[in-house]
C-alpha cells in the first residue's frame, strides 16, 4: 500500500485554478520527485499535502488516513514532516534550539509541569541531547550555540532538513533543497539526502530545478505544468518526453 | 549542559539576592530612610512589574500584538474587590478568584482574536479592553463612573514583591520548557512552527490566558493598595504605559521588562517635583532609549549573575549565542 495517495487534488484561488486534478502514489521507501517550470503550482501542493493549505477538492490519505483537512502541526504528528523553498527557520533562535523545537510532538508534560518546573528534567535532557546528536551528524555541533540567522547559506539549508528530521516523519517533503547552490554542493546534498534516506528509513518527495540532482537520485518523477500533471514516470522516460520538453523549453525547441 | 549542582547554586544565589533586596527594602523603611511616598512608588513598581513581565509573554515571547492588558487588570480589580468588600472573602481568594476570572475572559477573548495576525489582533485586543472598561463604567454594582470605595488595603510591600517574584518564576519557567519554546517558535515564523507540529491556535491562546491571568493577579493588589478603583484606570492609556515598559525593556527579555519598569518608575518619581518639564523628559528618555537601543535596554537577552558567567552557554566547548 502507498505511505501517500493523493486522489484529484485541486485548489482554486479566486478564479485562477491553481492546481487541477492532481494525482500522485508514494510506495512506502521511495523517493520521488516533482518538477516543472516556474508557478507550476509545486509548492502549492506541497502545502496542500502538509496541510498548509486545504484543497477544494479531492483526497490525501496517509498511511491509511484521511488527511485531507487536518492542520498543518496534526499532519507533522501523523509522520510528515516538511522543509521550504525560501529557508523558514526560527531566525533568531540558537542553531540548538531550532531543533529543541522540532521534537515538540515528542513532549509529554502538560502545562502546570511547564509553569512549575516539576518533573520536566528528564524529558528535557532528551530533547537536548537527541538535538545534539542530529547536529552532530550533520556537522552543526559547533554551531549549536549561534543563531540560525548568522549560519552560512548552506549551513541554514541542512539545519532545516535536520529540523525536519526531529519531528521523526516517515514521510519528508523537501522544497527545493538545492535553490541557490553551486554544482559542488548540489552533489554533496544529494549524497546528504541518499544517506538520511537509509539512515532514517525514510520516504522522500521532493521538489526541484536542478535536473541534474532529480534525474540523478530520483526514481520516479511527476512533471506539472500550469497545475496539472503532463508526464510521470521513470527519470529517462521523462526527460524524453516531447510534452515535458516542451514545458521547459517552449515549443519552439521541442 | 550544566550540571544539577552548578543549577542548583545558581538558583540558591538568587533566592540570596531575592531575600536580600526584600529585607533591604524592610530596613530601609523601618529607618524611615524611605518614606510612604516612596514606598507608595515601590509597590506600584511591583505591580507594573507582574503586568509587564505577563504582557511580555504574549507581545515579546509569543509575537503577539495586544494591547489591552489593563483590561484583564480592571477584571481582577473589579472581581477581587468584589470579594472582600462586597462578599467579605479573605484576601488570598480574592486574588486567586480575581486572577482566575481573568484568565478565562482572556481564554474567551483569546479564542476569536488571535486568529487576527499583526495590527487586526492589536485592534481587537484594543476593542475588547475598552469594552471591558465599559461594562465596569456602567455597572452600577461596582459604583459605575464613580467607582468603586472603601476597599480594604490589603496589599502591602511584602504582599506585591512575593507575587512579582513567584510570576518572574512562573512565567520563566513556561518560556524555559518545550512549551514556552512553542511560543516562541510562533513569533519567529508561525507557518514554519505548524509544519513542526506545534499547534499555534492552542499556544496562542494558552500565552494569552496565562498573561490576562497574572494581569488580573496585579488588578486585585492594585485594588486593595489603592482601596478606589475607577474604570477609567483601565483603559487604553494605562495598556499603552504597560506596553512601553515592555519594548523598552526589550521584547523577549524577562529582566528588560523589571529593569524597565524600575528604570520608569524611577524617572517619575524623581521628576515628581517638576510637573511641568515633567512629561517632556519623560518622552525624551523615551525617544533616546529607543533611537539608542532599538530592540529595547536588553534586547531578547536576559540578566544572569556576574559570578557565574554563563549565558545559556549549552553544548560543551559551543561558542556564545551573540545575541544580536
Amino acid at each position: 500500500m502507498a505511505l501517500l495517495d493523493v486522489r484529484d487534488l485541486s485548489i482554486t484561488f479566486g478564479g485562477l485554478r491553481a492546481v487541477a486534478n492532481f494525482n500522485l502514489s508514494l510506495p512506502e521507501g521511495s523517493l520521488c520527485g516533482l518538477i516543472g517550470p516556474n508557478g507550476a503550482g509545486k509548492t502549492t501542493v506541497f502545502n496542500m499535502i502538509s496541510g498548509i493549505l486545504h484543497p477544494s477538492e479531492g483526497k490525501i490519505t496517509f498511511a491509511g488516513e484521511d488527511i485531507t483537512h487536518l492542520p498543518a502541526h496534526e499532519v507533522t504528528r501523523r509522520g510528515m514532516a516538511r522543509t521550504f523553498q525560501n529557508i523558514r527557520l526560527f531566525n533568531n533562535l540558537t542553531v540548538l534550539e531550532n531543533v529543541q523545537v522540532a521534537h515538540h510532538r515528542h513532549i509529554r508534560y502538560g502545562y502546570l509541569q511547564a509553569l512549575l518546573h516539576a518533573n520536566l528534567a528528564k524529558e528535557e535532557k532528551w530533547v537536548h541531547d537527541s538535538s545534539l546528536e542530529l547536529l552532530d551528524y550533520v556537522g552543526l555541533r559547533e554551531r549549536a550555540d549561534q543563531l540560525a540567522v548568522n549560519l552560512p547559506y548552506g549551513e541554514q539549508r541542512r539545519l532545516e532538513i535536520i529540523r525536519a528530521l526531529a519531528t521523526k516523519p516517515r514521510l519528508l517533503l523537501l522544497d527545493e533543497p538545492a535553490a541557490g547552490m553551486n554544482p559542488q554542493e548540489t552533489v554533496e546534498l544529494m549524497e546528504f539526502i541518499k544517506q538520511i534516506r537509509k539512515r532514517y528509513q525514510l520516504t522522500i518527495l521532493l521538489i526541484e530545478h536542478d535536473m541534474h540532482l532529480v534525474m540523478g537520485i530520483c526514481e520516479h518523477i511527476t512533471v506539472l505544468d500550469y497545475g496539472t500533471t503532463i508526464a510521470e514516470g521513470a527519470p529517462d522516460e521523462v526527460q524524453a518526453d516531447p510534452q515535458v520538453i516542451e514545458a521547459y523549453l517552449g515549443e519552439e525547441a521541442s | 549542559m550544566r550540571s544539577l549542582f552548578q543549577q542548583f547554586r545558581t538558583q540558591l544565589q538568587w533566592a540570596a539576592l531575592i531575600a536580600l533586596i526584600y529585607l533591604f527594602i524592610i530596613g530601609m523603611r523601618a529607618a524611615h530612610i524611605i518614606g510612604s511616598y516612596e514606598m507608595g512608588s515601590i509597590v506600584m513598581a511591583g505591580i507594573l512589574i507582574i503586568l509587564a513581565v505577563s504582557l511580555n509573554l504574549v507581545n515579546g515571547f509569543t509575537g503577539q500584538f495586544s494591547i489591552g492588558h489593563a483590561g484583564f487588570m480592571g477584571v481582577g480589580a473589579y472581581l477581587g474587590a468584589i470579594c472582600t468588600t462586597k462578599l467579605g472573602l479573605p484576601f488570598v481568594v480574592a486574588l486567586l478568584l480575581g486572577a482566575t476570572m481573568a484568565g478565562l475572559v482572556g481564554l474567551i477573548i483569546g479564542l476569536p482574536s488571535l486568529r487576527l495576525r499583526g495590527d487586526y489582533l492589536a485592534i481587537v485586543t484594543l476593542g475588547f479592553g475598552e469594552i471591558l472598561r465599559v461594562i465596569f463604567l456602567n455597572w452600577d454594582y461596582v459604583g459605575g463612573p464613580r467607582g468603586l470605595m472603601g476597599i480594604p488595603q490589603y496589599t502591602n510591600f511584602t504582599w506585591v514583591y512575593v507575587l512579582a517574584v513567584l510570576t518572574i518564576i512562573i512565567i520563566r519557567n513556561w518560556v524555559n520548557s518545550a512549551h514556552g519554546r512553542a511560543c516562541i517558535a510562533i513569533r519567529e515564523d508561525e507557518t514554519a512552527a505548524s509544519a513542526m507540529g506545534v499547534n499555534t491556535t492552542l499556544y496562542k491562546v494558552a500565552a494569552f490566558s496565562i498573561g490576562a491571568f497574572f494581569a488580573g493577579l496585579a488588578g486585585v493588589l492594585f485594588a486593595h493598595y489603592y482601596t478606589v478603583i475607577i474604570p477609567n484606570k483601565f483603559g487604553f492609556l494605562f495598556s499603552v504605559e504597560i506596553l512601553i515598559i515592555v519594548v523598552l525593556g526589550g521584547l523577549g527579555s524577562i529582566s528588560g521588562s523589571v529593569l524597565a519598569t524600575l528604570l520608569l518608575t524611577g524617572l517619575n518619581a524623581f521628576l515628581a517635583d517638576w510637573p511641568y518639564p515633567r512629561m517632556i523628559i519623560y518622552s525624551l528618555a523615551l525617544i533616546g532609549i529607543m533611537i539608542y537601543r532599538p530592540s529595547g535596554l536588553m534586547g531578547t537577552r536576559e540578566l544572569t549573575l556576574p559570578t557565574l558567567q554563563q549565558k545559556r552557554s549549552i553544548s560543551e566547548g559551543g561558542q556564545q549565542g551573540g545575541a544580536a
